[in-house]
């Protein structure tokens, strides 16, 4: 299998995450670019990092990782967390609807996750938690 | 994220240029309150120039939308990409924050208001 692999490896902090949606991103404007559709990858891009939110919020693990995965067909983003079980894949709901005055300012982000890759998947292995996110890549015109 | 701020008579325009993410979303909300404070209530976001927006931005848009609601003012949106609007129509945001297309008819929105 031709696959291309980058790991980063950081601390939970949200501008950690910055960077590495800067990274994703311009690996996804590569991917884009050598392929026929250009694909959804700003969208992809947004699935990732709510999962990277999410970690750096809640999983209390004290370091976070991201494998970036680009094969011939799929896009794959690993994220590695340590400590308790935490699956967020679980088909999430928006907060129920409400007045102005009462919406709700949070719980969007696992429904933008869920529906801004086209697969999810998680495992509980050796005390570590592991998503993945996939983005389906359509129509590859070149190598790399 | 840059933040610049602008007067059209009693409109605040406030620019967001960069991204408005769970890192800038603070700030965002923070400079919203100062404004409240000053009893400024009618305030146009032009999101043109805005690259990338997660539920955290989109969570602190909400809650300056709640803030100038409830000050009695009103906060619309303007040029949202197409990204973005996505963003909004999927949360169904767009349900709870007013849009405008442009700048020019955010500021219509608001001289009527």
């Amino acid at each position: 299998m031709n696959e291309s692999r980058l790991r980063l490896t950081f601390s939970p902090d949200f501008n950690n995450v910055n960077l590495v949606r800067a990274a994703l991103r311009g690996i996804c404007d590569d991917v884009a670019g050598s392929t026929e559709d250009g694909g959804c990858y700003p969208l992809f891009c947004l699935a990732v990092v709510e999962a990277l939110n999410n970690a750096v919020e809640h999983s209390g693990s004290p370091a976070i990782s991201l494998d970036i995965l680009v094969g011939q067909e799929e896009l794959r983003c690993r994220l590695i967390t340590t400590g308790p079980r935490f699956d967020s894949t679980a088909p999430a709901t928006l907060p129920e609807n409400s007045s102005v005055a009462d919406a709700a300012e949070g719980g969007y982000g696992l429904v933008l996750m869920q529906e801004m890759s086209d697969g999810l998947e998680y495992e509980y292995c050796d005390g570590q938690n592991i998503l993945t996110l996939v983005k389906r890549i359509y129509g590859k015109t070149r190598k790399g | 994220m840059q933040i610049k701020i602008e007067m059209d008579g009693a409109i605040v325009i406030m620019n967001l240029d960069g991204k408005l993410v769970a890192a800038t979303a603070e700030e965002f909300k923070s400079t919203v309150t100062r404004l409240v404070e000053r009893k400024f209530t009618k305030l146009l976001i032009d999101m043109k120039p805005l690259e990338f927006i997660d539920s955290s931005g989109l969570g602190a848009l909400i809650a300056a939308n709640k803030m100038l609601a409830g000050a009695g003012g009103r906060l619309v949106c303007s040029g949202l990409n197409e990204y973005v609007g996505k963003v909004f129509h999927i949360t169904r945001a767009d349900q709870k924050i007013v849009i405008a297309p442009s700048r020019l008819d955010g500021l219509g929105l608001l001289y009527t208001a």
